[in-house]
This record gives C-alpha cells, sequence and structure tokens, in this order.
C-alpha cells in the first residue's frame, strides 16, 4: 500500500459521492413546469334576457377558455366569456387553461352565478272571498315574481283593506280592491290588478255576529307580549262590530280592541304555553270565540363560529325556523351554512332537514337541521369514538360510512329559549351550538370541519372552530 | 526544527496518527515532560468513562453533552434533542458528526444532525462554547459541536491481524426503553475494517406524576395515563461500516452510515416522525508533512423524512396527514495547518456545502387535495467559505489566536402550490411566486483571543469574535399563512405555527468573552473554570406575530394564553452569562477509596433587545454537584441537578413557565478488563418537573387545530428509572 494507492481509491469513493451531483431532483416532485392559478372576477348579473360577461384570468397570463357546466341553465361562449341565460337557476362556469412549454396546466376553476327570469312580473288574485255587511274578508293577491304585494281600495266609501289584505266592510256596494308590485332591481312594476266584492244589503234580522276568522298569534319582538292578528267575522250579524276580546287558553290573559291586531301582555315568565282565541262583539251581542291560536312565531338565526385558522373567514349559519310558543316546538329550521375553507366568496351548504330538537334540561331546546334527510354524519364506528353517527365532538370527525363513501352529511344546531327566544345566550348555552360539514369542501382528510366548544362537547372543532354568537330576530312584519 | 516541551506536545496533540504503535516501536523510548496540554482556544471534550456514564441513561447523543458548561438541550424525540450554547440553539451551533456538517431535512427538525449517531458509538464530545475558532466556526454563532467516534484501529505489527469486537445491551424501566449495539474490526497494519451497528427502543416514557387527564389521546387511541408523556416512544436503528487505510503519516477513512428510524414521537411537535431513512457517506484524509497537515474531507447525506400522526393523535382519517422530505447534502473541506516555526501556526482552509431539499405533502381529500402541497421545493442553500487562523505562542505565558472567515451563502426556492386553487392556499402561493426568492449573503467571521498563563496553577483567556448565520431555508421559504400549514413548520416545540420569511438576512453576533481557569499545579487535586460572556446580536431572527393573510388577525396578535401564530423578523438581542465548572478530590483513603466533588453551574439571560421580550428558551440558573467515589472496579455517583424556575419567558411565543425543581441521579459501575456493567436510577427520588427547554406538549390530540390541544402544559421530564447496561469487548 502507498500513497498512489490510497489517492486511487479516494478517487474511486470520491467519484461516488458526486456521482449524482448536488440537488434532490428525481426524489420529490419534479417541478418542471410552473404552477399557474386561474382567479376569476365578479360575476356579471345575467338573466333569461339579458347576457353577461365573466371575466377569468391565469396567473401566468395565458388566455383561459370557458365552459359551460349546467347547460340547462347557460351557456357560455368558450373565448370571450359571454354568458346566456338559458333559464332560471344556479348557472356555473368553468375556466381552464391548458399550460405550454412553461406553465403547467391550471386547475380548473368555476363560478357559479343565478341566472334570473323574464324580469316582467304579473299579479294573480286568489277567488274572491264572500263579504257581508260589515263584515270582514282576506283577499290574496301574488306576483309572478313572488314580491310583496300592496293592496288598496278603490272604493273607500264602501270597504277598506289593510297591507295583509283583511277587507273590512263599511256598507253595501261593490268593494274594489287593487293590487300593485312596484318591481325592483330585477322584475319591472307589474300591471296593477283588481278584484271586486259585491256587499249586499242586510235583509234579515240583526244577530250577533260570527266567530273571527284566521286568528293567528306571534311573539311581539321583546316576547313580553303577543300580537294577535284575525280577520273580523265573514258576518256582522247586520249589526256593526263595535270590538274584539282575545282571551288566553287556559284563561288568564286577555285584552280587547276594536280592531285587529290586539296585543296582550304576558307574565313574567313569558307566553308560553298559552294559545288564543278571538270574540268579536256587536250591538246584538259576543260572537263565538274563534279557534284557539297557537303562538306561532317566524324567527331569522345567525349563528357564527370562530374559525381561527380560515380568518378572516367564519363559519356562519343563517336561516329561519318557527317557534310554537303554545307547545314549546320549534319547525322548519333551516338555511345555509358558510364554507369558511373556500372562497372568498364562501360557498354555502343548504341545510333544511331539521331532524332533531331536544330539551338542554334547562328550558332550551336544542334544535338541529341537516343537510340530508338523516343524521348520518359521523362515524358510528367505535372504533374511532364512533357512537350515535352526529353527537357533536365524536368520532373524531370521521365522515359517517369511514373508510366507505361519504354521505357528504352536514348539520347545524341552534339552541332556543321559548320563553324568550330573542334573548341573548348564557355562555353555558352558547356552549350547546355546534355545526359539522362533512361535504367534500368542509374536509380535511377523512375529518369533517366542525365547530364546538370544549365545554360543551369536550373539544372545540377540528379546526379549532368554536361558536361565538347565536343572533335570532322576530321576523314578524 | 526545534520545540519547546509545550509546542512538542501541542504537536503531539494536533497530529495523533504520529503516535501510533508501529511508529513508536521504531524510536527508542523518548520521556517527554510537558504541561498538560491545552488547546486553543478553551474547548471542553467528554469521553471515556464520562461518557460511558451518561450511556446508560440516554439513546439520545445530544444527551451526552449534558454535563459540558454553556450547554443546554432542547427537549424533542427521544434521540433528537438539540444542542444549545450559551442560550443559542439549533442551526445558531455548528454541529458536526465524525467532520461532517450534517443537515436536518423536516420542517420541525426532527431529523438533527446528533440523531444520526448512536451514544455507544461517540467516542469523543467536544465543545467550543464562546470565541469558536475560524477553523472550526462559521455560518453559526453559539460554538461547534464535534461529536465524532472512535479512530480506526490497526494492528501493531507487520502480518499481524487484528480482531477485535465489543458488544452491548441496555434496559430502562422508564419507557421499557431497550436496546443492542455490537462492532468488530479487522484490521492488518495499514487496512482496517471495522462495523457497527445498534437498535434502541422504547415506549412512552412517564413523569412523576399526573400532568393531565387520563384518556386516549385520540378517540379509539391506546390509553394514556395521566403520567405518561403522549408520542415519546422511538425505535432507531443505525449502521455504520468503516474503511480505512494507513500508509506512514497519511490516513484514509471511509464510512457508510446508514439510518432507519421507523417511528419517532415528538411530544413536543404536532406530528411524528413516522420513517426516517439516511445515509452518509464519509471520505476522510489526514496526512502529515513536513510542513504540517493536510485534512480534507468530502461527503454526502441522503435523507428522506416522513411525518404523520401517531397512534396518541387524531389521524384525520387512513392516511392521516403526511408531510415527506427528501435532502441531500454534499459536503467538501480542506484544512492546512502549517507549523511555520516554533511561535507560529497558521491553519487555512476552504470548506463547501451544498444542501437542497424538495418538502411536499401528499393530498388527504378535502380541502387538502386534489393536489399535492409543495412546502418547500427545489430548496437550496449552498455555502462556500475560506478562512485562515494564525496562532502565535509568543512566550511560556502569552498565546494568542487571530482569524478571519469569509462565506457565501445563497439560497434559493422553486415555485409553490397549495393543496388546490381555492382560496384558503391559492393566495399565498401566488404571492409567494410571484417574489424572486434567491438570496446572496455574505458572511464575515472574525476572532481575536489571546490566553495569558500567569502561573502554574492560573490561566486566563479573552478574545472577541465577530460570527455570522445566514438563515435557514425553513426560516425563508415556507409561505402558507394557512395554520394547518404553519403548525407543521416549527422547529422550537413551542407549538405555535410560523410562516417564513425570505426577506430575512444574515445574523451577526459580536462576543466578548472572558475565561478563568484555576487550579493545583499538577492538574490532579482540583480545578475551577469560570467563562464569562456578552453576545450581542444584529438581525436576531426571532418571531414576531403573524397578522398578515389566515394567521388570525388582530385576535392571533392579541393572544396571551393560546397558541399563535408567527412569522420571523430580523431584530436584535443580547445574550450574557456565566459558566462555572470545577472539580477536586476530597478525600482518598484505604480501602474506600477516591472521591472526587464535580460540580457545573450555568447562567444565562437573553433579551431581545428590539421588544423588550425574553428570548425563547433560555435555561435558567442550574447547578450540577455529583460526588463519585473510584475504588477498584467501582466507580459510583451520587448526582443533585438544581434548577431554578424559569419565570423569563418569550412573550410574543407565548411561552410557559416552569417551576423549580431539583434532581438525585444515582450512577454505579464496575469495570473488569473486558466487561462494563452500568446500574443507577436516574431521578431517584421521582420528582415531578417541567423541562425549562422541553416545550409545549402537544403530544396527543388534535394536531391540525390550533388550540384544540390545551395550551400552558410544559412538557414534563421523565421520572424515576432505574438504568441496566453492559458492555463487554473481546
Amino acid at each position: 500500500m502507498n500513497i498512489q494507492k490510497i489517492l486511487l481509491i479516494s478517487g474511486i469513493v470520491a467519484s461516488t459521492l458526486l456521482g449524482c451531483g448536488g440537488g434532490a431532483g428525481g426524489k420529490s416532485p419534479a417541478v418542471t413546469l410552473l404552477p399557474q392559478y386561474i382567479v376569476f372576477g365578479v360575476a356579471p348579473s345575467v338573466s333569461v334576457t339579458a347576457p353577461g360577461t365573466i371575466s377569468a384570468t391565469a396567473s401566468s397570463g395565458l388566455a383561459v377558455g370557458y365552459s359551460s357546466l349546467t347547460a340547462a341553465t347557460c351557456s357560455v361562449h368558450p373565448n370571450s366569456g359571454l354568458v346566456t341565460g338559458v333559464a332560471p337557476g344556479v348557472c356555473t362556469i368553468a375556466a381552464n387553461q391548458a399550460g405550454n412549454a412553461q406553465y403547467q396546466a391550471a386547475m380548473q376553476a368555476t363560478l357559479n352565478l343565478t341566472v334570473l327570469g323574464n324580469p316582467a312580473q304579473t299579479i294573480t288574485f286568489a277567488a274572491a272571498p264572500a263579504l257581508g255587511l260589515y263584515g270582514s274578508a282576506k283577499v290574496a293577491a301574488t306576483a309572478s315574481s313572488a314580491l310583496a304585494i300592496r293592496y288598496g281600495s278603490l272604493t273607500p266609501l264602501v270597504c277598506s283593506v289593510d297591507a295583509l289584505g283583511n277587507v273590512t266592510d263599511l256598507t253595501a256596494g261593490t268593494c274594489s280592491i287593487t293590487a300593485d308590485q312596484a318591481g325592483n332591481g330585477v322584475y319591472l312594476a307589474a300591471p296593477q290588478a283588481m278584484q271586486s266584492l259585491l256587499v249586499a244589503a242586510w235583509t234579515g234580522a240583526l244577530t250577533v255576529a260570527s266567530a273571527p276568522a284566521l286568528p293567528t298569534a306571534t311573539l311581539a319582538t321583546t316576547a313580553s307580549a303577543v300580537t294577535v292578528n284575525f280577520t273580523g267575522p265573514a258576518s256582522s250579524g247586520g249589526s256593526p262590530v263595535t270590538g274584539y276580546t282575545v282571551n288566553s287558553v287556559p284563561a288568564g290573559l286577555s285584552a280587547s280592541g276594536a280592531a285587529a291586531p290586539l296585543t296582550v301582555n304576558c307574565p313574567v315568565a313569558g307566553c308560553t304555553g298559552y294559545a288564543f282565541t278571538v270574540t268579536a262583539s256587536n250591538a246584538q251581542g259576543n260572537s263565538p270565540a274563534s279557534l284557539a291560536a297557537h303562538v306561532v312565531t317566524q324567527f331569522a338565526i345567525t349563528e357564527t363560529f370562530f374559525e381561527p385558522q380560515t380568518q378572516p373567514q367564519n363559519t356562519i349559519f343563517t336561516g329561519t325556523f318557527a317557534l310554537d310558543s303554545t307547545t314549546g316546538t320549534v319547525t322548519g329550521l333551516g338555511g345555509t351554512l358558510t364554507e369558511s375553507m373556500y372562497g372568498p366568496p364562501m360557498p354555502t351548504v343548504i341545510l333544511s332537514n331539521q331532524l332533531s330538537a331536544i330539551s338542554d334540561g334547562a328550558g332550551g331546546l336544542l334544535v338541529t337541521t341537516f343537510a340530508r334527510n338523516t343524521t348520518n354524519t359521523f362515524t358510528n364506528n367505535p372504533a374511532w369514538g364512533g357512537t350515535d353517527g352526529w353527537t357533536p365532538g365524536s368520532g373524531q370527525w370521521l365522515y359517517f360510512g369511514y373508510p366507505a363513501a361519504n354521505n357528504g352529511n352536514a348539520y347545524v344546531r341552534i339552541y332556543v329559549n321559548p320563553a324568550n327566544p330573542t334573548a341573548a345566550l348564557t355562555q353555558v348555552q352558547l356552549d350547546k351550538l355546534a355545526y359539522a360539514d362533512c361535504t367534500p369542501l368542509g374536509m380535511m382528510g377523512a375529518s369533517c370541519m366542525t365547530g364546538t366548544t370544549l365545554a360543551g362537547y369536550g373539544t372545540v372543532g377540528s379546526m379549532s372552530g368554536y361558536p361565538s354568537s347565536q343572533v335570532i330576530t322576530n321576523r314578524q312584519p | 526544527m526545534k520545540f519547546t516541551h509545550g509546542r512538542l506536545a501541542l504537536w503531539l496533540a494536533i497530529f495523533p496518527v504520529w503516535t501510533s504503535a508501529d511508529e513508536l516501536t521504531a524510536l527508542d523510548a523518548v520521556e517527554v515532560v510537558a504541561e498538560k496540554i491545552q488547546t486553543m482556544p478553551h474547548s471542553s471534550t467528554s469521553n471515556g468513562s464520562g461518557l460511558a456514564a451518561l450511556r446508560a441513561a440516554t439513546s439520545d447523543s445530544a444527551q451526552l453533552l449534558q454535563d459540558q458548561p454553556g450547554v443546554t438541550l432542547y427537549g424533542a424525540g427521544g434521540v433528537s434533542s438539540l444542542p444549545a450554547i450559551h442560550g443559542l440553539a439549533d442551526e445558531r451551533v455548528r454541529v458536526q458528526v465524525d467532520g461532517m456538517d450534517l443537515m436536518a431535512a423536516c420542517p420541525n427538525h426532527m431529523n438533527s444532525p446528533l440523531s444520526y449517531i448512536d451514544p455507544t458509538r461517540v467516542a469523543t464530545a467536544t465543545v467550543f462554547a464562546g470565541i469558536t475558532p475560524v477553523s472550526v466556526g462559521g455560518d453559526s454563532l453559539g460554538g461547534t459541536i464535534q461529536v465524532n467516534s472512535a479512530a480506526p484501529q490497526f494492528s501493531q505489527q507487520a502480518g499481524e491481524t487484528l480482531m477485535q469486537g465489543q458488544a452491548g445491551t441496555f434496559w430502562r424501566s422508564n419507557g421499557n426503553a431497550h436496546g443492542v449495539n455490537a462492532g468488530f474490526t479487522l484490521a492488518s497494519q495499514d487496512l482496517s475494517l471495522s462495523y457497527n451497528g445498534s437498535k434502541a427502543s422504547a415506549g412512552n416514557y412517564t413523569s412523576a406524576r399526573a400532568f393531565k387527564p387520563a384518556g386516549s389521546g385520540a378517540q379509539g387511541g391506546p390509553w394514556l395515563d395521566g403520567n405518561t408523556v403522549g408520542s415519546s416512544a422511538y425505535h432507531t436503528e443505525n449502521h455504520d461500516l468503516g474503511l480505512a487505510f494507513r500508509h506512514g503519516p497519511h490516513l484514509l477513512q471511509t464510512n457508510l452510515s446508514t439510518q432507519r428510524i421507523p417511528f419517532e414521537g415528538y411530544p413536543n411537535q404536532r406530528m411524528d416522525m413516522t420513517a426516517n431513512r439516511g445515509a452518509q457517506l464519509n471520505l476522510h484524509y489526514q496526512g502529515q508533512y513536513e510542513w504540517g497537515e493536510l485534512d480534507a474531507r468530502l461527503y454526502r447525506q441522503d435523507t428522506q423524512h416522513e411525518m404523520n400522526m401517531g397512534a396518541d393523535r387524531v389521524n384525520y382519517g387512513a392516511l392521516g396527514m403526511p408531510m415527506n422530505t427528501r435532502a441531500q447534502t454534499l459536503g467538501a473541506s480542506l484544512q492546512a495547518t502549517l507549523v511555520a516555526n516554533e511561535r507560529d501556526l497558521i491553519r487555512s482552509g476552504f470548506e463547501y456545502q451544498d444542501y437542497s431539499l424538495n418538502d411536499w405533502w401528499p393530498p388527504v381529500g378535502g380541502s387538502m387535495g386534489p393536489n399535492t402541497f409543495w412546502n418547500i421545493d427545489y430548496g437550496r442553500r449552498t455555502r462556500a467559505g475560506v478562512f485562515s487562523e494564525w496562532e502565535a505562542q509568543w512566550d511560556a505565558a502569552w498565546l494568542s489566536q487571530f482569524g478571519v472567515r469569509a462565506s457565501s451563502v445563497r439560497s434559493d426556492a422553486g415555485p409553490v402550490q397549495g393543496y388546490n386553487s381555492g382560496g384558503l392556499w391559492v393566495n399565498d402561493a401566488v404571492a409567494f411566486n410571484a417574489k424572486n426568492r434567491q438570496r446572496n449573503d455574505t458572511l464575515w467571521d472574525v476572532t481575536a483571543l489571546s490566553r495569558y498563563r500567569a502561573s502554574d496553577t492560573a490561566t486566563i483567556e479573552g478574545g472577541y469574535a465577530r460570527k455570522s448565520r445566514a438563515p435557514s431555508l425553513y426560516e425563508r421559504y415556507p409561505w402558507s399563512t394557512q395554520p394547518m400549514a404553519t403548525l407543521m413548520n416549527n422547529f422550537v416545540g413551542d407549538g405555535n405555527g410560523y410562516v417564513g420569511n425570505p426577506n430575512l438576512t444574515p445574523e451577526v453576533a459580536h462576543t466578548l468573552s472572558l475565561s478563568g481557569d484555576w487550579h493545583d499545579a499538577a492538574q490532579e487535586q482540583w480545578q475551577i473554570k469560570s467563562t464569562a460572556y456578552y453576545t450581542r446580536v444584529q438581525g436576531y431572527i426571532d418571531a414576531q406575530r403573524c397578522t398578515v393573510g389566515q394567521c388570525g388577525g388582530a385576535a392571533n396578535a392579541a393572544a396571551v394564553n393560546s397558541f399563535v401564530n408567527l412569522t420571523y423578523a430580523n431584530q436584535s438581542a443580547r445574550l450574557s452569562g456565566v459558566d462555572l465548572s470545577g472539580n477536586t478530590v476530597l478525600f482518598r483513603a484505604d480501602g474506600y477509596g477516591r472521591f472526587t466533588l464535580n460540580g457545573v453551574l450555568g447562567y444565562v439571560t437573553g433579551t431581545n433587545l428590539s421588544t423588550g421580550d425574553h428570548l425563547y428558551h433560555i435555561m435558567p440558573l442550574n447547578l450540577k454537584l455529583a460526588v463519585m467515589q473510584q475504588l477498584g472496579g467501582w466507580r459510583n455517583t451520587v448526582e443533585v441537578r438544581a434548577v431554578s424556575a424559569k419565570t423569563r419567558v418569550s412573550q410574543v411565543r407565548n411561552e410557559a413557565a416552569s417551576a423549580a425543581y431539583g434532581l438525585l441521579n444515582l450512577r454505579s459501575s464496575y469495570e473488569w478488563q473486558h466487561a462494563r456493567l452500568d446500574f443507577g436510577l436516574e431521578n431517584a427520588l421521582n420528582r415531578q418537573y417541567e423541562q425549562p427547554l422541553g416545550g409545549a406538549y402537544v403530544g396527543q390530540g388534535a394536531s391540525m387545530g390550533i388550540n384544540n390541544i390545551p395550551w400552558g402544559v410544559a412538557l414534563p421530564g421523565m421520572g424515576r428509572s432505574f438504568n441496566l447496561a453492559l458492555s463487554v469487548n473481546f
């Protein structure tokens, strides 16, 4: 062995060391082409009669091509981006960029826009109700746009009408009611429609009025009172109605007045459990009591889950529900849930299947509505910590059926205090709110995005989201 | 050439190959009388029985440095602690394993350099703290740690074949840690072939008492008692094949080392290392010439690294959250040591290192797909440097050293992409890709120090160092502000998320250091060493709250009791402190042996001068005292470690404080001619304590949510453990 041999061996080993050269090329996702992304501009307004142009740009600067993924509602020019509405509904436009020698193909981007219908609208009256002398009836007109109708009386000496279409006769004759719709940014003003009601003179003996019709009861804004609305009796018995009285069932609460609506003040504990009847009075006496009306109130709700990991975007549920204060039940909870993992703008999931309403044991209701008509949301496999398939915080947030196909369910749980739905929640009540989003855009791997609190369900949401507020407002006009 | 005794001793120390047996047999016996060698500058080396006693208690080579003055350790995985010198840690310290500058290839620095060598292979561990000579420093601020395996063995006589081997095993009760190691050497007088291999495994360790509620780390997962530290288990396997040639004063070594870690849990990180496969090829030449010594090295490191969720964490489905890294490091160095004359010694050299890295996260579905996430793509950091160092022994009392190093560091990273083109990922990616990401940094290091030997019993050493370090790839290029990504880019174990900053500039540290060494004339009875230092770092890369993108805005900026998102920024910092160490013979007595007292005290403070905040992970005042009895083959040690409360914490990181504690360790060993038995009780009193530098406990639960894991739980230390180790050589 001599120094020459050592140097020879050194050279061989050195060649081995250097053989593959520097860099870690070939051992990882090789980047031979630059990535590029497509970003859409602001969506134009498109209707079946007015096209609009969309604009998408690729980060590479290369031209973008367009296609419609919803041919039933819209078409698009592949180069110019001119979108033509075919039918009202959601129109999805895709943008693609195939890449070139410098850039790899961009991931397809999509844009959803709503194709509006024909801006012209018409008004149609339902069949004319019977209207007796000094009696009341309700007319009903609808606009083809579904926008609200404004009623008016063309014969104010014969009859009057309120905003809800309640017509009150003042004397015998022809009562002409008009219906108007002024239009908005989408729809043109509708041609005025008219309905005439013939009121004959009273010919028989004077009697007590018949029972008021269509009584409704709703909570007032503060839930300290109930507003009772009704339509006057169809027949006044020939003697003008002089007043109305509202009584509670069970008895104990009452109010009286000359016309609807009447307001009944609630006791401190609220009006939960009460229904209300209405009695009309005239010179001949009191009418029979109307059917008892449950106190059913429409509410709007906005529930916000703070998402530390998708700021500034939070998960927000906006929806509506009806509270029957008489029975203490909630029905019709539905709305949309934003998906903060995407956007802006954030996509939304429609939740329209109220499948659960349970007591919190302290007078409140936990009401849950789902995207699918099933509660199956999380895995129910005990090996993953699953329980009933949807209890908030269970199953490591893995979707139902994991590892098989995902049914893509989602839900939101709200808290309703029947005695005072609009009251601010306590922290304990807030801790009971929850949501889960197992739709494709709400998934991290096989886990759903959720929002819960440690106090309520033993964990914060899968991305640390937790309920931060719930605001319920009374939707009554 | 004429030498004084001191210079001759230094010469022999520098050129150990010349002391090989065959050379000595050709010479007449020469009695050399000289002072004990003190290389320049102050360094501290552990070897021999000192290391052997520590090996029984750990499978983490970094833990072998725990008795070195000025050294502290950041907690990490079971075999991957990160050493700090005088409060400067990780990449601020140059760590060389068998001369190679090994690189971590992981956003969490899980595969730290010292994780690539098993403690049983470590023969010497040398720490240059404070004024590190430019010949051993570079691209670092705090100092240099050199860990080396044993030098190759050769037979004594021509025609004789040397066959020797060793084997060992250990068991530690806490975590049921166990392992084996073996090695052999087959050598002639000029050729040496060696193999060393080791395996070690451990389950989760336990602290003395519960520090969290008992329960599974993930629903359906393994049960964790209240004192079980989740994600602290590990399995590791290392092999090394060495071949060495010797011809006269020339030595050529080549080593091929491989590592396989199928799992290593990280209780202070949000993921675990689920695979690490490393290979290093190291070619080293050392030769002596009339003019001095030539040392050349060429090495290559390949790393395949994978992170994912271990059994104690929510795994988000069968795929988990895979994060993969491939890296390659190619390095070369050439150093010549020229003994110019009796007074002057010149060291000059050149170093080159090319580090390339790809860090990508495969898609797993939902918002984390369909594309692959590129955390750092085609990251590359290329460093080249030259240095020259002049050391002069002016007279018997005065010695000086002056050195200059110039380095150029080029960093770059390719364009990136997120999991998809949704707003969660695309905005950050587009912004990052639009930037010019290449950075060229020029580093200048200067050291000037002097030693004055006042008497046979006292030596004073003082100096100044200007050290500089260029930002790492993981400080510059992680681009996503989405917390799911930021949380995975964290190499300090605080549980927070980090976003890179391509605009970082190099750190420049100015250090003044003064050391004293007092001892008896023979250096056999007692010794006290003390070092005081003051360092001011310009452009100190510290954290600041991230307020852009999805970091969390004002809420993130104001949070005081939760994990937060951070980014890096150049600020300025000051560190100062004192190291004190010493030993003395307490007494000797026939039948009782020799009793010695050893002690190490460390004190360091660190302040961010830009914000007034305390620096992160600064070890509080700590003291180790050990009394050791040597009697025949017995060595019995009673050791007390005392650490004061950590109250100076980094507010920007919401660092958790830790309480004061004291530990009692009992160690014994008996050594026969061909065997050694170690046994002991670590934390003999089973005291519950929080590791001051252990970081945040995030070893169980749902890692992807920034605050799904309780904040404020410091990583506890290990409870009592009975340790047993046996090694034999033949």
